[in-house]
């Protein structure tokens, strides 16, 4: 790959596509559009669920988890590889949940959670309006597809800031990034990931 | 906004790498803008294990240098700092970082809240009352020749052989690809054969594998020079086998559980040249070499990097088996 990081006075501390620590993670994230939304309907009674859906690495869980800091009185649940209890769930002390990968609850408990007096900012693959109808609750859908060179360009700085400390203007090849565009698709993943494993060509 | 009530820095006597046990000299550089009251300030180090990951972060350990101090403002206050770190090595592998931070902190205490309301509704602020700065450091081996503490192993069948693995594969997508195209109806009894076949294979090989090979066991022994010894038995005493080959890999092997979908990620790091035996007898005995700046076997959350000992071994009848299994190693002071 041609080198993507045109600067050449930035000492990273560590490879910048990897693995973000949460505190980390909104200092990375390029919002999407209705980010904005989201967040008032989240503090809009009227709606129970608030679904972030789109096919993998579209950045859903990011910004479920940077929704979930700008709300710390709520409870965060990573569902399926990480055995979580569906009882510790349901009965969470905390009204606002955020549940990543909704998917690994079955039917019989994602309705039982859909029609408790929780609210629920979820991550699925595809929209799961029929289920939050049949449980009566009204809810709200946000869409992750599409990409952005300026945004991906966007994330990639920040992530170089993070790594580095770096404070000065970062310069990126735009040829390297729409490239980078055309291979991958909309799928940020896939595009981190790739250059996680050719960073010493970046 | 409030204003920076310090300034705080970490700084090492030197870049590095150090060495596993070496000591560390450090100091904390610390100018407040204004008078402030020191709560506590230290240093704490962690492990951070980085890359196509979820982020994964240890603390290892904490200490508080000065408690409970005034601070006047745009003096320069150094504290010294020393510690040894033994613990794991840092690591740069194609998918993972393991990390060692040093992460120097200032506590004070609490002055007067901004009365912001944007101050109050940020929350990725930096905290005012708690400063905190980091160094990465490297960390590498002193002096180390490998250990292998697993001393005894049983090898089980890992993988199918390829013409098998690739029979049970078309049978089972025959029977996808016609049932998305509609034809089930028409295959079906063809299918369901088809699939069953694949089935029997399946069994078959366990079945085969079991019978030809038996129960092998090895056994590890350590020799000077940086070579170890593998000395393999077969219940059934090799009757059946033509030709064995053995060689030990070393693996890293990441789940990333990030976002929606979890997948696993596998690097062979590195392969031993295979030792051959043809038409061999009871005892099977290897001579291998340690590898050169390898890590030893190393296990956290999702990730691991593990040592794995494979055979593979053609029957008489020509048909191979591959077993295998995982054997651990630790690196220690010469």
């Amino acid at each position: 790959m041609k080198n993507l990081i045109q600067n050449e006075s930035i000492n990273f501390q560590y490879n910048p596509f990897g693995g973000l620590a949460l505190n980390e993670i909104p200092k990375a994230l390029v919002p999407i559009d209705h980010f904005n939304q989201i967040q008032a309907n989240i503090e809009n009674e009227k709606i129970k669920i608030i679904e972030l859906k789109g096919k993998k690495g579209r950045g859903k869980s990011c910004h479920l988890k940077a929704l979930q800091l700008t709300n710390p009185e709520s409870a965060f649940f990573q569902l399926g590889q990480k055995q979580t209890n569906f009882e510790e769930i349901i009965n969470s002390s905390k009204q606002l949940l955020f549940l990543d990968s909704i998917h690994y609850l079955n039917f019989i408990q994602r309705q039982k959670l859909f029609k408790s007096d929780h609210k629920i900012i979820l991550t699925a693959h595809f929209s799961r309006h029929i289920e939050y109808k049949l449980a009566g609750a009204k809810s709200s859908s946000f869409n992750f597809s599409g990409i952005s060179q300026d945004k991906l360009a966007g994330i990639i700085k920040n992530r170089i800031k993070i790594a580095s400390g770096f404070e000065g203007p970062i310069n990126l090849d735009q040829n390297v990034l729409k490239n980078l565009i055309t291979k991958h698709g909309d799928d940020y993943r896939s595009i981190i990931n790739h250059l996680y494993q050719n960073f010493d060509q970046c | 906004m409030l204003k920076q009530v310090s300034r705080l820095r970490v700084v090492f006597e030197k870049k590095g790498p150090f060495k596993l046990g070496e000591l560390v000299k450090g100091k904390i550089i610390l100018i407040p803008e204004k008078d402030v009251n020191l709560k506590s300030l230290g240093y704490k180090i962690n492990l951070e294990i980085r890359g196509l990951i979820e982020f994964e972060d240890y603390h290892l350990s904490k200490k508080n240098i000065v408690e409970d101090q005034t601070l006047y403002k745009d003096k320069e206050y150094i504290y010294h700092f020393e510690f040894i770190y033994n613990k794991y090595e840092t690591y740069k592998g194609l998918n993972i970082e393991i990390l060692v931070k040093v992460v120097a902190f200032a506590n004070f205490l609490p002055l007067i809240p901004s009365e912001s309301f944007l101050d109050k509704i940020n929350v990725f602020k930096s905290d005012i009352n708690n400063w905190e700065d980091k160094k990465y450091l490297n960390f590498i081996s002193n002096a180390y020749q490998y250990k292998i503490i697993t001393k005894e192993l049983e090898l089980k069948p890992h993988s199918f052989s390829r013409p098998y693995f690739y029979s049970v594969w078309i049978f089972m997508m025959l029977g996808f690809v016609t049932s998305f195209l509609g034809l089930w109806d028409t295959y079906k009894y063809y299918l369901l054969i088809a699939f069953a076949l694949g089935l029997i294979l399946i069994l078959s090989y366990y079945l085969l594998t079991k019978s030809i090979a038996g129960k092998i066991n090895i056994q590890f022994e350590e020799i000077q020079d940086g070579k170890f010894k593998v000395k393999a038995t077969s219940s059934n005493k090799w009757k059946q086998v033509s030709m064995i080959s053995m060689n030990y890999r070393i693996i890293e092997e990441v789940t990333d559980n990030r976002g929606t979908t979890p997948y696993k990620v596998k690097l062979f790091k590195f392969n031993s040249k295979p030792q051959i035996f043809k038409r061999p007898n009871n005892l099977v005995e290897s001579l291998f070499s340690f590898p050169i700046d390898e890590p030893q076997t190393i296990k956290f959350q999702d990730v691991r990097i593990y040592w794995f000992l494979e055979m593979e071994f053609t029957s008489i009848f020509g048909i191979k088996f591959t077993h295998g299994n995982e054997f651990i190693t630790k690196k220690v002071k010469r």
